[in-house]
């Protein structure tokens, strides 16, 4: 585990990941700290998700050009689209979401799976994650 | 602190690459800081600040034009124009409704009216046409004649798109653009630097460049420029960051808009602050006012992420180095 506190859930390893990530006093790992997350281990991680080229990402930080730009760590988000996110912006073959995001799911590499959509949601979103309203 | 220069701060340029680093031009030695506000009655006013301010580590001045070579000695005369409106006459156009990624809290940002005017005119707008011939908007500030800084990603996308990602075909320049009017036509240019930070890296702490404009079409000796400078921890920590640029969510980026707020904290190669800003602000000045002149502090280029703040990428040594060396080359 790279950062963040590890949690030994009880589950046996058919049971799937055994540990689970989250930052200091249980806050979202940045996109950075789920990277150096083990393999397979569940990561509650916060950033903003932006889709350029038909892949959507989690993005440390977002680049203030317009349309904005992934900027920093990325992460690869497979389990969910664009569509399940709102309100979502689009401006050419770019789309983003204003409102930093948090979203649970599985991490591998560089790539975050997210099995959850049940996880809440902030005002107005859809259920893709819940608004991390400190971005607002 | 101390920065010492990396691998990662190398000029890189889309032409040639230059190497020689020239010694600054000027030290500054701040004993007070001051933020740009209006007053209302016409004219601009520079209002003194408290703070300690420690003293600058570097600076260089900027100017009005259309002289090539101001600096910053003169530029308290010029830069306070009788008759110009203020940011307070300006209109005001805030969307209470709207949060978006940048905007913290209530959008602070005031509209400028009179982008003709110094120092409003120095900030440009930029279409920028990427490789792959995708339209991007952006910000970038004259810090002389022909040069103009700006963020890394404005001229030099690192996407995954690897036909996209690369140096940007060109960039149309437009300085104080308000609408459609230009003020001071636009200028195409092809020609661009960053640093190897950036343009190999991809890390956010490098993303900063500049953008040269052909000989023949020297828009900053009519607009003139901004100053930059490299500052303490402690410095930056006192002053105000004063940030105007050309955001998306007001006029499609066709108009300019202006906030300042203390700086909130430091990190060695990134300033952050709670200026509220949108996309298509990326390049603008963050910059301070002392004895009347102004100088960038940074360069804009991040919304929030995890914490609550935007930030620019900071001026300091070897970016100073680098603007003085990209500004010397082309003068």
């Amino acid at each position: 585990m790279g950062c963040g506190t590890e949690t030994d859930t009880g589950l046996s390893p058919d049971d799937g990941p055994a540990t689970s990530a989250t930052g200091d006093q249980g806050r979202p790992l940045t996109v950075p700290e789920a990277l150096a997350a083990d393999p397979g281990s569940q990561v509650t991680v916060a950033g903003t998700i932006i889709q350029a080229g038909g892949e959507l990402l989690l993005a440390e930080l977002l680049a203030e050009s317009f349309p904005p730009q992934a900027g920093g760590a990325v992460l690869v988000v497979v389990g969910v689209t664009i569509d399940d996110f709102a309100p979502v912006n689009t401006e050419g073959d770019t789309s983003w979401v204003d409102a930093s995001q948090t979203l649970q799911g599985s991490i591998e590499g560089e790539t975050l799976t997210v099995a959850d959509l049940g996880t809440g949601s902030g005002s107005g979103s859809g259920s893709g994650g819940s608004n991390d309203t400190e971005g607002d | 602190m101390t920065i010492i220069k990396t691998r990662a701060d190398e000029s890189v340029s889309n032409g040639d690459l230059i190497s020689e680093e020239v010694e600054e031009t000027d030290v500054s030695h701040g004993s007070d800081d001051r933020i740009e506000r209006s007053a209302g009655n016409g004219r601009e006013r520079i209002l003194d600040e408290s703070g300690p301010g420690d003293g600058a580590l570097t600076g260089v001045g900027g100017g009005s034009g259309p002289r090539a070579a101001l600096e910053a000695s003169i530029v308290s005369s010029l830069d306070v124009d009788v008759g110009l409106r203020t940011a307070a006459e300006a209109s005001f156009d805030i969307a209470p409704a709207i949060t978006p990624e940048s905007v913290i809290d209530d959008d602070g940002r005031r509209q400028i009216a009179n982008t003709y005017a110094y120092p409003w005119r120095v900030h440009c707008s930029l279409r920028i046409i990427a490789r792959d011939g995708s339209a991007w908007l952006g910000t970038a500030f004259f810090i002389s004649p022909r040069v103009l800084a700006t963020a890394g990603h404005n001229v030099f996308i690192n996407g995954r798109d690897p036909d996209r990602r690369g140096w940007v075909r060109n960039i149309e320049v437009i300085p104080g653009r308000d609408g459609n009017e230009l003020p001071f036509g636009s200028a195409l240019s092809t020609r661009f630097y960053s640093v190897r930070g950036w343009a190999d890296d991809a890390n956010t702490e490098f993303d900063y460049g500049a953008i040269v404009l052909d000989p023949s079409e020297a828009l900053g000796n009519s607009t003139g420029w901004i100053g930059f400078g490299a500052y303490s921890d402690a410095t930056l920590r006192s002053v105000w960051a004063n940030l105007s640029g050309y955001p998306s969510d007001r006029g499609r980026g066709r108009e300019q808009w202006y906030m300042a707020r203390r700086v909130d904290s430091v990190s060695a190669r990134k300033v952050f602050y709670d200026i509220d800003t949108f996309g298509g602000q990326s390049g603008s000045a963050v910059y301070r006012i002392k004895d009347g002149s102004r100088y960038a502090i940074g360069i804009h280029a991040y919304g929030v992420g995890a914490r609550p703040l935007n930030s620019a990428t900071r001026i300091n040594r070897p970016a100073f180095d680098n603007l003085s060396a990209w500004k010397q080359a082309h003068q």
